[in-house]
């Protein structure tokens, strides 16, 4: 009987649930909604800058500027603006040929660095670093000269509508939390209790995923990923074993000395 | 027999250069006849294979202990299969001082060592080389190492 009672209130809860995702706002909206939960509420948009001419990066910076960290999901979602850009993630992927390998990964960090981006990655040939989306274009021209460019991709994908999802799949996972909270002071009986601690505790792990992803995104879109690659140009190769004119040398090793009757 | 120290004067690179002199290690025999391909001013074998030579060369063009030892260095290291274990100064008992280099190798599933050990004078180099089984060479060890302090030049 409690058990019932306790599964009315939790179907009582999710027909409202799906009331408050029935009542999500189209998808135009839904793109606003998104473009302004991400907009940093006091700092101003940065001014346009020149991109690479003719690429894809060109349009990076009409994707709004992006905050790192939790911004008020909740207090946000009423901010609408007239037309938002895109949400957008920019990876490249550079292909240079350089003289110094190890000097050339030295500079692509540094340059990184300099604008306030990170290093993810490197090796011995390859370098990833990440920058800020609004210093992208210009990082990118800036690691491109320092080596023979020989190949380069950029790429921009469109994350509005998954990001505008996870957060209003958030914001309805937070509501039937509340709506748990509450129901779990008026139970009495000891199973409903439990019943509506599970739902919570789904809930809430289901909340802390949701945030999860959106914070991943949302790194994705402040931060432009930048790949550089160094192919060492395939001429005059110099012959990297050191040969002294020294007969004797190229007679030493195990096989001569072993060899007894030679 | 083999256990009396056989001092080696070996044949000299010119007449009025200095020989050098090695005390053959017990358990070792010396091979009396020269090699054909006149490495080696110097070899001594045990029976299971584990060798000892040692050569004279003109030491020109001149440099340094740090120069030979590097040179040697690399022409092993850059042979590929070898593996430098170990660089430790070594001295005779005339006091002359060295480098010895010690590679390890593996020849097949067996692991062999293969120690060199340059001296350097002003008209001469001095190349002592042991190497084999590294079971045989480590057995020895303390005799090579005795052999090798036993270098004199005359």
């Amino acid at each position: 009987m409690a058990i019932l009672g306790c599964g009315a209130l939790l179907a009582c809860s999710a027909s409202r649930a799906a009331a408050s995702h029935a009542s999500a706002p189209s998808p135009s909206a839904r793109v606003d909604e998104g473009a302004a939960l991400t907009r940093p509420p006091t700092a101003p948009r940065p001014a346009p800058q020149p991109g690479s001419p003719g690429g894809p990066a060109q349009n990076f910076l009409a994707a709004p500027a992006i905050e790192p960290s939790e911004a008020p999901i909740g207090q946000a979602t009423r901010a609408r603006t007239p037309r938002a850009a895109p949400l957008l993630v920019y990876e490249a992927t550079l292909t240079l040929a350089v003289f110094d390998q190890r000097r050339g990964l030295d500079r692509v960090e540094a340059i990184a660095k300099s604008r306030g981006g990170y290093l993810l990655s490197r090796n011995d040939h390859s370098i990833i670093v990440r920058v800020p989306a609004e210093a992208f274009g210009k990082t990118l021209e800036e690691i491109a000269q320092t080596g023979d460019e020989l190949s380069r991709t950029v790429s921009a994908r469109d994350v509005t509508d998954q990001f505008s999802d996870l957060s209003t799949r958030l914001r309805n996972a937070e509501a039937m939390r509340e709506r748990l909270a509450a129901l779990l002071e008026k139970v009495d009986a000891i199973k409903d209790a439990l019943a509506v601690e599970q739902q919570l505790e789904r809930v809430t792990l289901q909340i802390e995923s949701l945030k999860g992803q959106l914070k991943r995104l949302r790194e994705l879109i402040s931060y432009s990923t930048i790949t550089v690659r160094y192919q060492p140009r395939p001429v005059d190769p110099v012959e990297a074993r050191v040969e002294l004119p020294f007969e004797w040398l190229h007679q030493l090793g195990l096989p001569h000395l072993l060899e007894l009757r030679r | 027999m083999n256990r009396l120290p056989s001092a080696c004067a070996l044949a000299l690179l010119c007449a009025c250069g200095p020989s050098l002199t090695l005390t053959t290690p017990s358990g070792f025999v010396e091979l009396t006849e020269e090699s054909p391909d006149e490495t080696f001013d110097y070899r001594a074998t045990t029976a299971d294979g584990l060798v000892l030579a040692a050569r004279q060369l003109e030491h020109s063009p001149h440099g340094t202990l740090e120069f030979w030892t590097r040179a040697v260095e690399n022409e092993i290291r850059q042979r590929g299969g070898y593996a430098l274990l170990e660089s430790q100064p070594v001295k005779t008992a005339g006091g002359l001082s060295g480098t010895q280099l010690r590679f390890g190798h593996d020849e097949g599933r067996k692991p062999h060592l293969y120690y060199v050990t340059i001296f350097v004078t002003e008209r001469f180099l001095y190349l002592l080389e042991a190497g084999g089984e590294q079971g045989q060479l480590e057995q020895h060890r303390a005799a090579l190492d005795s052999a090798v302090a036993s270098l004199r030049i005359d």
